[in-house]
Parts: structure tokens; C-alpha cells; sequence
């Protein structure tokens, strides 16, 4: 971890702490103590498939945070059914890899997952979730192959 | 992201806005040409009536939607003070604003040009337009 990602990283902390946005949860196990480790709990929005259920995202941050994405994806128990997540927490979001900006953060990245999680009509992982989680790299922000369809 | 996008560009409409601040006090007959479908101003009442704006002086005010108002976009730091990667307040830092009108610390901007994921074209970080310095 460099100072500077580790810097920026405590002032992203301080403020999901202190402000949390409504459906992230966030207290004191929810770090690592070196910082390179994030556990977020997201609830479902109300009126959404999802409503009122706690799924778990996890980030990794490498030592270049901002500059390069975090790996992000859904750990635990429950990975939500989703036809850009795949059964193995893996998550299809061009943010994550091809469009990430320095600018966006642990809570943007929250929200757009949410707002991915509200706008979905089915229950139901990608078609070939079954071949993707047997082939996948164990990189999560390798996972791009859905982007073109933007209707989900 | 969808929304941040928008966000973004509403930022972007303001700040040309005030820009455009000096330019903006327009004659009566540059108005009534704007508005040739309704000469006159329709107001929601029974009165009409009729008025020729002779002169109109539009301010804006604009603010930073990300990262709080005077932070840099990119390491979270005030722009009053270095970027998180100056080990020392004294270090030269200086800002450097786009055509977008989004500004950075020149070092956090650089890190970024060069960074592999932006290629080829280097965007700006929160409006994605190509990124270019204003000289
Ligand atoms: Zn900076
Ligand atoms: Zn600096
Ligand atoms: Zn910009």
C-alpha cells in the first residue's frame, strides 16, 4: 500500500463513517487494519427485487488506489441472483474495469452496484454463469464481458 | 453512473453559465427574437401583459459536486494544500484547470494521464471529456 493510496483511502473512510449514504453499512470491523481489505454491507433498495436483504461487497485496493480500479465483489453467504453477477461474486460493471476514474470512490462504487441491484427485473444469474465461475480468472475486474447490453 | 454523468454535465452547464456572465446583457431586440413565439412574457394569472426586458444581467455560481467544494477530484485533498503524494506541505503542487473547467493537483492529474487504464485518450476524471490543459 503506498501513502498516498492509504491517505486517500482514511478520508474515504472517515466520511462513509461519519455520513453513510442510505443502504451501505459501514462500522469499525469493516477495514482491514493496513486499509487494503473493505467489507461493505449493501441493502436492497424497497420496492426492488432485493428489498431488505444484506448482501456483502468486498474491495481490494492495490498500491496504485485511485489510479487503478479496486477488485470488487459480492462475498459471503448470499451473492445476489443478478444477470450481471455470477455465482461466484463476480460482477459485470464497466467501472470496475474499463471506465473506472480516479475520481470515483468506495461509495460511488456502492451506489452504482445498488442502483444495479434496483433496476433489475430477474432473479437470475448470467446464461453462462455455470462455464464462467468453472474458467474465470480469480481477478474479479477481468469480468467485462456483458457491457454492451446496457438495458439490465 | 447514468446519473453522475448528469450530474457532471448540469456542473458543466453552470459553470459556462459563468463564463458567459459578461456577455449576458443582451438588447431588447436580441430577446424579442429569442422569443418570437410569445412576444411578450406569459404569466400564470389572468393579467397579461406585455414587457420588453431591456437589460438583463445573469450571475451563476457554481460548485464542485464531487469531493466537496475546493478538493481535489482525484486524491480528496484541499486544493490549498499539496496533493497526498508531496511528502511535504512546501513541495510545489500546482493546479491546473481543463477546458471542461474541472480542476486538479498537476501531479494527481499527470498520474493519471499516464496511467495504463486511460489509453489512448486521456479523459477527464469526472467528466470523461477528453482532457486538455487551458492555457
Ligand atoms: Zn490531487
Ligand atoms: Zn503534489
Ligand atoms: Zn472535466
Amino acid at each position: 500500500m503506498s501513502d498516498a493510496a492509504t491517505r486517500r483511502l482514511m478520508k474515504e473512510l472517515a466520511q462513509l463513517k461519519s455520513e453513510a449514504p442510505e443502504g451501505l453499512l459501514v462500522d469499525n470491523t469493516s477495514t482491514s487494519n493496513d486499509l487494503k481489505q473493505w467489507k461493505i454491507g449493501v441493502v436492497g433498495a424497497e420496492g426492488t427485487l432485493y428489498a431488505g436483504e444484506v448482501f456483502m461487497l468486498q474491495f481490494t485496493f492495490g498500491p496504485q488506489y485511485p489510479f487503478n480500479s479496486p477488485e470488487v465483489m459480492f462475498v459471503g453467504e448470499t451473492i445476489p441472483a443478478h444477470p450481471h453477477i455470477y455465482s461466484n461474486g463476480h460482477i459485470c460493471l464497466s467501472i470496475l474495469s474499463d471506465d473506472w476514474t480516479p475520481a470515483l470512490s468506495v461509495q460511488s462504487v456502492c451506489l452504482s452496484i445498488l442502483s444495479m441491484l434496483s433496476s433489475s427485473k430477474e432473479k437470475k444469474h448470467p446464461i453462462d454463469d455455470a462455464i464462467y465461475v468453472r474458467t474465470c480468472s480469480k481477478n474479479p475486474s477481468k469480468t467485462r464481458w456483458w457491457f454492451h447490453d446496457d438495458s439490465v | 453512473m447514468e446519473q453522475q454523468i448528469q450530474m457532471d454535465e448540469q456542473e458543466n452547464d453552470e459553470s459556462q453559465g459563468n463564463d458567459d456572465q459578461q456577455n449576458m446583457s443582451m438588447s431588447s431586440s436580441e430577446l424579442h427574437t429569442m422569443q418570437d413565439d410569445h412576444p411578450g412574457i406569459l404569466l400564470k394569472t389572468n393579467t397579461r401583459m406585455s414587457i420588453t426586458v431591456k437589460k438583463l444581467h445573469v450571475c451563476g455560481e457554481w460548485k464542485w459536486l464531487q469531493g466537496g467544494e475546493d478538493t481535489c477530484g482525484i486524491c480528496r485533498m484541499e486544493f490549498e494544500s499539496a496533493c497526498n503524494m508531496c511528502k511535504f506541505p512546501g513541495d510545489d503542487c500546482p493546479l491546473v484547470l481543463g477546458i471542461c473547467r474541472h480542476a486538479f493537483h498537476r501531479h494527481c492529474i499527470d498520474k493519471w494521464i499516464a496511467a495504463p487504464t486511460n489509453q489512448p485518450r486521456a479523459q477527464c476524471p469526472l467528466c470523461r471529456q477528453d482532457w486538455t490543459i487551458v492555457e
